[in-house]
């Protein structure tokens, strides 16, 4: 049932609040590139979209605290897919720090600001629209990861063992 | 179980997955842990199948979970069915939703095996049904109303959430029975039922826990659908008991204007109640200590000349009349 257009051009799910001004700006984004947007109010429905898809290219875009339930089990479930993701951190709601580190184990884009999924977007369109799975942490050198942890808790006020 | 192969996830994400890729005929969504995220669960698994969505109930989220099978004009009906656990498999399958038919046309066509699980179940929901309810009014008994109230402040001290236990009865109802027969004593108990259940929240429980002798437990309700849970919790912990009392208030009011033929031409504003509200953690902590609070504030009020409602006051001798 999920994922009812019969369409096969790319797609862009929105995950978020419909009245933020991240999910507006996303539609807006999208349309502009003339790329079909989906809205969904939270990970579980994004999930249902998913589920839908079938062979049809997808950008996931949602806000970090929707794509981090489940302790980060939607970004699994995405690059089963090889589909791509990207976070906005909104840096004036909560982020957990292992939201944010599975989020970058599984490649996602993490972005700050909602302008910036622009450049996630033309990305993605011009290329297949598909890139490698979740990362395992073993994929990544020592130092990669321990700069991204610092980076991370930095960015989130954290204090490192580092 | 042959005849029902079944996944199982952990995850409700991999659940909602399973259920958007696979043809599957039953979902059944474990309640317990869903909390504040089932109406979203729900609507994703709306989405995402056609499959008959089932609910597995703990008896504590029984309100909750008849409330999401039942179809409202101005909701969209979150579930199918539900079952109270324990449960056994087959009855996803044989158990009709509210105002269907016996099965989905999808169910394969029952077999001799099948229709004595069905027969099984039917008279196991049957027992059941004899076990947790007031055979005269309909309402829940006493068991229940001790086993729910029991689950519920288990939950409440988990949560922070309160709960509100009110039990009234009849003033002078042995005088109807004896004056007017027993046959209108129970009309009369059948009609406070009625007018109780009208009054309260519909996740509110109600029963009959003795002859004339009613109770309610009022309590938060943490499975809102679309609301701010949080947000709820704390509104509905501000107001309690305000709450409960407005509703026994309202009880009491209506069940006083009542007519009721039967009581001659008479009948009509003649009946009252007194009872006695006593509130967790507040007047007590177990189901035993509330009961017995709300059972002393009942008393007080009989005493007092009946037709009143007390709630148990700081400190714990002030009875403190609701008027």
């Amino acid at each position: 049932m999920a994922g009812g257009s019969l369409g096969l051009g790319p797609r862009v799910i929105v995950v978020g609040d419909p009245c933020s001004e991240f999910v507006r700006t996303m539609v807006r984004l999208a349309r502009e590139h003339e790329v079909e947007a989906v809205p969904c109010d939270d990970a579980y429905s994004a999930v249902a979209e998913i589920g839908g898809l079938a062979d049809r290219r997808a950008l996931i875009v949602g806000t970090m605290r929707e794509l981090t339930r489940e302790n980060g089990r939607f970004f699994e479930l995405a690059a089963t897919d090889a589909i791509r993701c990207c976070c906005f951190l909104d840096t004036r709601t909560a982020a957990g720090r292992d939201g944010v580190l599975s989020a970058s184990r599984a490649g996602a884009a993490v972005i700050s600001d909602p302008r910036e999924a622009e450049d996630v977007l033309t990305e993605w369109l011009a290329d297949d629209g598909r890139r490698p799975g979740r990362l395992a942490p073993q994929d990544l050198l020592d130092n990669d990861l321990r700069a991204t942890e610092a980076e991370l808790s930095a960015l989130l006020g954290h204090k490192t063992n580092a | 179980m042959d005849r029902y192969p079944c996944d199982v996830c952990a995850n409700v994400l991999d659940g909602i997955r399973a259920a958007a890729q696979g043809r599957f005929d039953v979902i059944g969504v474990v309640m317990d842990g869903t909390l504040s995220q089932l109406g979203s669960i729900l609507r994703a698994l709306r989405k995402s199948t056609s499959a008959r969505i089932v609910l597995l109930a703990q008896m504590h989220e029984e309100p909750i979970a008849r409330r999401l099978v039942t179809a409202d004009p101005e909701e969209e009906k979150r579930a199918d069915a539900y079952v109270i656990c324990p449960l056994r498999l087959a009855s996803f399958c044989t158990q009709p939703g509210p105002g269907e038919g016996p099965q989905t046309p999808e169910t394969p066509s029952a077999g001799p095996e099948e229709t004595v699980s069905a027969e099984l179940e039917r008279r196991i929901r049957h027992l059941e049904r004899l076990a947790t309810t007031d055979d005269l009014t309909g309402l829940k008994n006493r068991r229940y109303i001790r086993e729910f109230a029991g689950q519920i402040l288990e939950q409440a001290r988990g949560t922070g959430g309160r709960v509100t236990l009110l039990v009234f009865d009849i003033d002078n109802f042995k005088h109807y029975n004896d004056v007017y027969g027993h046959a209108t004593g129970d009309e009369i108990l059948r009609q406070a039922a009625i007018l109780v259940r009208r009054c309260c929240r519909p996740h509110d429980v109600v029963g009959r826990i003795g002859g004339d002798e009613f109770a309610v437990v009022f309590w938060d309700d943490p499975y809102r659908v679309g609301g701010d849970v949080e947000r709820d919790r704390r509104s509905a912990a501000a107001e309690h008991p305000t709450e409960a009392i407005s509703v026994a208030k309202r009880f009491q009011k209506e069940f006083g204007n009542a007519d009721l033929h039967l009581l001659g031409p008479a009948g009509e504003g003649v009946l009252t109640i007194s009872g006695g509200l006593a509130s967790f953690p507040r007047d007590g902590e177990t189901v035993e200590q509330l009961f017995e609070k709300a059972d002393l504030a009942l008393l007080d009020a009989k005493r007092r000349g009946k037709n009143r409602i007390y709630l148990v006051g700081e400190p714990q001798s002030d009875i403190a009349e609701i008027e």
